[in-house]
């Protein structure tokens, strides 16, 4: 059973009351909320997911509540509770739906230890993966929201999950989240694309999150090969360029990125090192997305790898 | 006092070209390395030795012609220093 | 008494884990978690050959926890190799406390820790060059509001916490165990004294064994962070179970804690960790530290406040009581530390005064 199975009012009490048990990935996230913008929120974006049966075993316990505070009275407020835990600051009541997103991150980067988890974008076509580690400003949200409306398959928009055991991408397809001028750039690139209310004065400025494609929830179940490591760069007015990234810099710089590289050691040394020698490295600036997909859809995987020395001595 | 790989310091590396990339067990850190200090890491890890044989073996290993250059003691005298700070390797 | 719940049915009886509902299984990782004890539970399934019984959600939760506390224990043994060479030419040897000590020392309370800070003692006569060498090698202090410097030089056992400015850890030089305002201040030179030298190391030592177990007990009777309460009571626990093969181990804990005056926490850190975790204690024991018992009325009390506090703080182990529990606690924690003026000033301070941002 989906999530579009139940009415908009059976989803707001069943959020209000026990909660409701969502499959994104291949996590499980009990959910309560009070807030009605969250459960609309979740009534359009999450639409797609399956609904796991109640009282199973859930990976992480969410709620989104209302602080009882006098400041209700005045500047309505939003909680993110994480197993009954506050972990973030109270944000203004409107900025609950992009919260729960951003919670929902914290959740799976914070916790999960099995895979290197990379701050990167992942889309895949024809069998092989891209993944874009990027900081913040650097477009990676709005190339891959562009990406994954023509064509490529959403893995995630901001958590790559590299599997320890064989390397392989496990998908997490969740709503992409896009900032100020991104989101009617996208708007007007696929004019089909659903997105949530957008919602001004984030900490991330202006933000509203567009839903990922049915397809790629779909498959949310299946792993994939990584064939590139791509650092996009918007820069106004460029002409899109994709230049090779020695990769000794390409591992320095995905290790950069990551949230748990350092925290898995060894492990997470030889698991980045197949991940760079599977790959093909790229610094890639571009300014207009028709390019991007055009550059994008001529990348080829390398021919064979391992074509570096790796030693592990004693 | 010979210079050595610090004590269960279990070396692993990669490469690719002429960039070395060496994750510190120890430490737990993970560092991009050029070729001279690949070397002296490669090095030390067959045998600890002492500055000069060990100015000499990289001498050999990175065919430089006069190895009392003083530019080139002084540059591994350096480089050993750094390693040595970030606890690859060290003197006694 | 205390109600049966996951946490504690865990720790006492991992192989009964295997047997459990996923639902179950739900709430234990829950509570585990809470109390910092999920990668202890791993482990403890892990050397009895259960872990691969554990269904695969749930285990997972226990792995990630385990990767966790594996790297802490890495740093753990970097960063005293740091400070062993900040403190090289300084001639006081450290002494490690609590986790820095077990897992030097490989004692079973070590298995599947976390840590925040590594805690070492020095002679207070030593406190001004020790903490000289450690700036000189990176560490800096942290607390620069000159409220809390004052507070932790006038009134403390500890120097101000001091972090590492690039690897950001965390290290308390302490001088003794408890402050020099507490009611029960255990002479530290003879700690210090009866300290052993780390096995393979002739630079770093730690207690003797029945001065852990005691350290172990004031630590957890007499800190305002209960937190971690059950993680301390792991500790106790899992120190008596391994020390009591030593062959005098019991006669001396007793014998030691009337020399030291602590023979309070050692009766509480007793009591408790009978009633928490089934530590196997000598009835012999029990009734050599009655005269540590407080009045009945101060017990019942006491017990009311730490059958609470002592559990994770987590919903499921909570009653309406529960939150009130700590807030006594930390009251109490404080007032045992501290005259009664001083408290006064102390909690004022805390909680009107909000502190800067660092």
């Amino acid at each position: 059973m989906n999530v579009s199975a139940l009415t908009p009012s059976e989803l707001k009490l069943r959020l209000k009351t026990a909660g409701i048990y969502l499959q994104t990935g291949s996590f499980t996230t009990h959910l309560k909320t009070t807030i009605p913008s969250v459960a609309e929120g979740i009534g359009l974006l999450y639409a797609d997911y399956p609904l796991v049966e109640q009282d199973c075993f859930a990976d992480f316990h969410i709620s989104l509540t209302r602080p009882r505070n006098l400041r209700r009275w005045f500047k309505p407020q939003a909680l993110f509770l994480f197993d009954g835990n506050t972990i973030f600051k109270p944000l203004p009541l409107d900025q609950a739906f992009p919260m729960l997103e951003w919670g929902l991150n914290w959740c799976v980067s914070t916790h999960v230890n099995h895979c290197l988890m990379i701050h990167a974008a992942v889309v895949e076509k024809g069998g092989f993966a891209a993944i874009m580690p990027a900081p913040p400003g650097s477009g990676k949200s709005t190339l891959c929201a562009a990406l994954v409306n023509r064509g490529w398959r959403l893995l995630s928009d901001e958590l790559a999950l590299i599997r320890v055991s064989d390397g392989k991408l496990i998908p997490l397809p969740r709503p992409v989240s896009l900032k100020n001028e991104s989101i009617e750039i996208i708007r007007r690139y696929e004019p089909n694309a659903i997105f949530s209310r957008k919602v001004a004065d984030t900490i991330k400025g202006t933000v509203a999150h567009m839903k990922a494609p049915a397809d790629s929830i779909a498959r949310a179940a299946e792993a994939v090969q990584l064939a590139w490591v791509i650092f996009p760069k918007y820069q106004a007015g460029a002409t899109a360029c994709l230049e090779t990234l020695p990769q000794s810099r390409a591992f320095m710089r995905v290790a950069d990125n990551s949230f748990n590289y350092s925290l898995l050691g060894l492990q997470g040394f030889k698991a980045m090192t197949n991940l760079i020698d599977a790959s093909l490295c790229y610094d890639f600036t571009y300014s207009k997305l028709d390019d991007a997909i055009e550059i994008f859809g001529a990348l080829k995987p390398q021919a064979s790898h391992n074509n570096h020395t790796y030693a592990n001595e004693l | 006092m010979e210079w050595r790989l610090t004590s269960s310091q279990a070396i692993s590396y990669c490469s690719w070209d002429d960039e070395w990339v060496f994750y510190n067990n120890l430490s737990g850190d993970t560092h991009l390395l050029g070729s001279v200090a690949a070397q002296v890491l490669l090095e030390l890890r067959q045998s600890s030795l002492n500055a000069l044989l060990l100015t000499e073996a990289l001498a050999r290993r990175l065919q430089a012609e006069n190895v009392t250059d003083k530019e080139f003691s002084f540059q591994i005298d350096h480089l050993l220093n750094e390693l040595n700070t970030l606890g690859l390797i060290e003197f006694s | 008494m205390i109600p049966n719940y996951l946490i504690l049915q865990a720790l006492r009886e991992p192989e009964a884990l295997i047997s459990l509902s996923l639902l179950d299984w739900d709430l234990l990782i829950r509570q585990a978690r809470r109390a910092n004890l999920l990668a202890r539970i791993c482990l403890l399934l892990d050397e009895r050959s259960l872990l691969e019984q554990v269904p695969p959600k749930p285990r997972q939760h226990l792995e990630w926890s385990r990767v966790i506390s594996e790297k802490h224990i890495q740093a753990v043994h970097w960063e005293i190799t740091q400070i062993r060479k900040a403190l090289e030419k300084v001639g006081v040897p450290v002494v490690l406390l609590k986790g820095a000590a077990y897992v030097m020392a490989k004692l079973p309370s070590a298995k599947g820790r976390l840590f925040s800070d590594i805690d070492i003692i020095v002679p207070k006569d030593s406190l001004s060059v020790v903490e000289a060498a450690l700036m000189l090698h990176g560490w800096a202090a942290t607390h620069h509001d000159a409220y809390d410097q004052r507070y932790y030089r006038t009134w403390m056992h500890e120097l101000p916490p001091m972090q590492h400015i690039k690897r950001m850890t965390v290290i308390d030089v302490h001088h003794a165990i408890l402050p020099e305002t507490a009611a029960l201040h255990p002479d530290s030179a003879k700690l210090l004294a009866a300290a052993q030298l780390l096995d393979g190391y002739d630079d770093v030592k730690i207690f003797a064994p029945v001065d852990m177990v005691l350290h172990s007990a004031v630590h957890l009777f007499h800190n305002d962070q209960l937190d971690q309460g059950l993680r301390d009571l792991v500790d106790i626990d899992s120190l008596l179970r391994h020390f009591s093969r030593l062959p005098t181990f019991w006669t001396d804990l007793s014998v030691r804690a009337h020399e030291l005056g602590l023979m309070r926490p050692l009766f509480y850190a007793l009591r408790y960790a009978v009633h928490f975790l089934n530590t196997p204690v000598p009835s012999g024991m029990m009734k050599a530290t009655q005269n540590g018992r407080p009045n009945p009325l101060t017990l019942f009390f006491t017990d009311q406040l730490f059958e609470r506090a002592l559990l994770p703080a987590h919903k499921s182990c909570s009653d309406w009581l529960t939150g009130t529990a700590r807030q006594i606690l930390y009251v109490r924690a404080t007032w045992l530390r501290m005259p009664s003026f001083l408290l006064a000033r102390h909690l004022f301070h805390k909680a009107f005064i909000s502190p800067k941002p660092e």
